[in-house]
């Protein structure tokens, strides 16, 4: 590349946006796409779960509240540190939650006999929040990609703005489908750019933000050393709910966990756009011994930036405009890494480099959403008592996008992407197609929920994205490049 | 009801906004832009009553549905956009 | 030349941050919050302005200038 010709802030920016922005979108899609996915996690993990197809929340029973006290009295006797999961009007069934934290089990009870109502075991919705803020590199090295990445998004728009500025406002909303291949691409990403801009920012700053402790310096060490460990039976919990609830709001409380020596009571992360996360403390004996609110200027924007992204508090409207958002933010990406290699396709296509950038490429576009799909076929297909269950979902994601990899390696080197490319949109189309005919036959009793509920619109949204893959299918007929 | 209002709002301005882009008017067949003092009013002012509904209804976190409208809007102008430059015959729309 | 910039940025930016840590003896935490929050934006921006001020390496010279204003900060306060 000559920089001679180029040396101008224009110039530059395009250089840095072009490249940035490949490398950096070949991870931030991923990130972006899961995100999204985790606008929906509760909901997603409840059509994961349709054993449990109760849609309302009812108010807690005392045989509820009991069989769940009950039930972690039994958990902490064999050694498991439990806690238990409120209702919320996403997840309206009570659940307890024991084992690893990134593994953790969230065993549901019905909510009129306390009773486990022996759902299958899945990674649910958790897998995208975990694979959004860790890329399941763990937590630490995870937290660190991620960040790293959200800054170079961050200068991927920043350098973007820069090099559309001049005609941001005159070519506002152009988009023109049926021009040349590369216009109407740099037509999308443009126009999906400036719609998402402010989402965009705002989720990239807050998401780093929220987990800037990773690369930058924190403070370590500062907690206070934890009390001494109290043996204690898990008292009555309805005084302590009552109590909660007086604090809080009816419904606003999260959790109950149990802590060394007391229980703890947790605001719901749904109650209020801060995150705020307060707590009250209890003794053994339900005795409420202090609350915690950090209600200082520095704590209440940390809050507010967490309010922002993590959106627990959003309203089922706001939380669509949520995942439309990142849908076109997805686009804005998926458009940038293809504008990237029709770039380079004409005079680089023999190269081995480019043929390793379209196989990444292809595998993040194609990859993820195929990968997601067929987790969703997975959870169905796999028997219901299958050991190590959530474990086979797992590896049936990452088995899936090992695939897309490999054809897509297999497609570029030979210099037949294009069949690689044909061949895996037509595939998501079928996986999101046919995914509400694989629901209706493994979801019992699903024609007693056929209105608006979780079920009805995973399978719709999932078929929607088969079309459009069909669509996309479509518009590359053989013979044409990406 | 709000935010139907914010996205209609939004969707009005952008294209209030389009309609003065001698660019996009050339894509549309069209030579002159017809009031443009009004329709920067009109791009202006629109979005500035969008906000307003959003903060009334909303409070603080109205802020978050007018951004959300925005994009909303802005796809359905897109869209519509789009679809007048299909029609149009004018050979400046082609690529 | 990016590698540069944003190896400098960053490096600028973690001291920054650890800055705002060591003002006060305990460092507090909500120092720590208000100096990940300002690198934060930090970071990127002195990527955007070191690179695109590139003519002659001057974006670099600011940049170095930059670190070691935060370098001799965080001597002093610790």
């Amino acid at each position: 590349m000559t920089r001679v010709a180029t040396d101008t802030l224009r110039g530059r920016m395009g250089w840095l946006h072009r490249w940035v922005g490949f490398l950096g979108g070949l991870v931030i899609l991923v990130i972006f796409a899961g995100g999204t996915l985790t606008s929906f996690d509760t909901e997603i993990g409840r059509w994961m779960q349709p054993e449990i197809q109760r849609t309302t929340r009812i108010p807690l029973s005392d045989t509820l509240v009991e069989a769940a006290r009950a039930r972690v009295e039994t958990l902490r006797q064999q050694g498991q540190n439990a806690s238990i999961d409120l209702p919320t009007e996403r997840d309206p069934v009570l659940r307890i939650r024991y084992g690893k934290a990134d593994a953790a089990v969230k065993e549901a009870l019905d909510p009129e006999t306390g009773d486990a109502l022996h759902a299958r075991q899945t990674v649910g919705g958790q897998f995208f929040y975990d694979l959004h803020f860790t890329l399941d590199l763990g937590h630490d090295l995870g937290r660190q990609v991620v960040d790293c990445a959200g800054i170079a998004l961050l200068v991927a728009i920043g350098s973007g703005l820069v090099i559309h500025l001049r005609s941001l406002f005159s070519d506002l909303l152009i988009f023109r489908p049926f021009a040349a291949r590369p216009r109407a691409w740099m037509d999308l990403h443009v126009l999906s750019g400036i719609l998402v801009l402010p989402f965009l920012i705002s989720t990239a700053y807050t998401g780093v933000v929220a987990h800037s402790g990773a690369i930058l310096p924190d403070l370590r060490g500062g907690h206070q050393p934890p009390e001494k460990a109290v043996s204690y039976d898990i008292p009555d919990l309805r005084p302590i709910l009552a109590q909660a609830e007086r604090i809080y709001g009816p419904g606003h409380v999260g959790s109950l966990l149990f802590g060394r020596n007391g229980v703890t009571a947790t605001r719901a992360d749904s109650a209020t756009f801060l995150l705020m996360r307060d707590e009250a403390d209890f003794s053994p004996t339900g005795e409420l011994r202090r609350t915690v609110h950090h209600g200082d200027a520095v704590s209440i924007s940390q809050q507010a930036f967490r309010g922002v992204h993590f959106a627990r508090w959003v309203p089922l409207p706001l939380r669509w405009m949520y995942f439309g958002s990142g849908l076109a933010g997805a686009g804005l990406m998926t458009s940038g890494l293809i504008l990237f290699l029709l770039r380079y396709r004409r005079t680089k296509e023999k190269d081995a480099l480019f043929a390793v950038a379209e196989t990444l490429a292809m595998t993040v576009i194609l990859g993820f959403p195929a990968s997601a799909l067929f987790l969703l076929w997975m959870n169905r297909l796999l028997p219901i008592d299958f050991p190590m269950r959530s474990l086979w979902e797992w590896r049936s994601f990452f088995a899936m996008a090992v695939t897309v990899f490999t054809g897509a390696l297999i497609g570029s080197f030979r210099r037949k992407s294009l069949f690689a490319w044909r061949g895996f949109l037509a595939w998501i189309g079928c996986l999101g197609l046919a995914l509400p005919l694989l629901d209706s036959l493994t979801r019992p009793g699903w024609t007693a929920h056929l209105g608006a509920n979780v079920f009805v619109a995973v399978d719709v949204v999932a078929a929607l994205a088969g079309v459009a893959a069909l669509y996309a299918w479509t518009r590359l007929p053989p013979g044409r490049q990406a | 009801m709000t935010i139907a209002l914010s996205i209609l709002l939004w969707t009005l301005a952008f294209l209030a906004h389009t309609q003065r882009q001698p660019r996009i008017l050339r894509l549309l067949g069209q030579h002159k832009a017809f009031a443009p003092g009004i329709l920067l009013l009109v791009s202006i002012l629109l979005p500035a009553a969008a906000l307003g509904a959003c903060l009334a209804a909303y409070g603080g976190v109205g802020l978050e549905y007018w951004i959300g409208t925005m994009t909303l809007g802005g796809v359905i102008a897109a869209m519509g956009l789009t679809v007048q430059a299909s029609r149009s015959e004018h050979p400046s729309k082609q690529p | 030349m990016l590698i540069a910039v944003i190896t400098l940025a960053y490096a600028t930016s973690w001291l920054v941050v650890a800055d705002f840590g060591h003002l006060t003896h305990p460092p507090r935490r909500d120092d720590f919050l208000i100096g990940q929050t300002l690198a934060t934006a930090l970071i990127p921006l002195s990527i955007l302005i070191g690179f695109g001020w590139r003519r002659d390496g001057r974006g670099v010279i600011a940049l170095t200038a930059f670190f070691l204003a935060a370098l001799l900060t965080w001597l002093w306060l610790k």
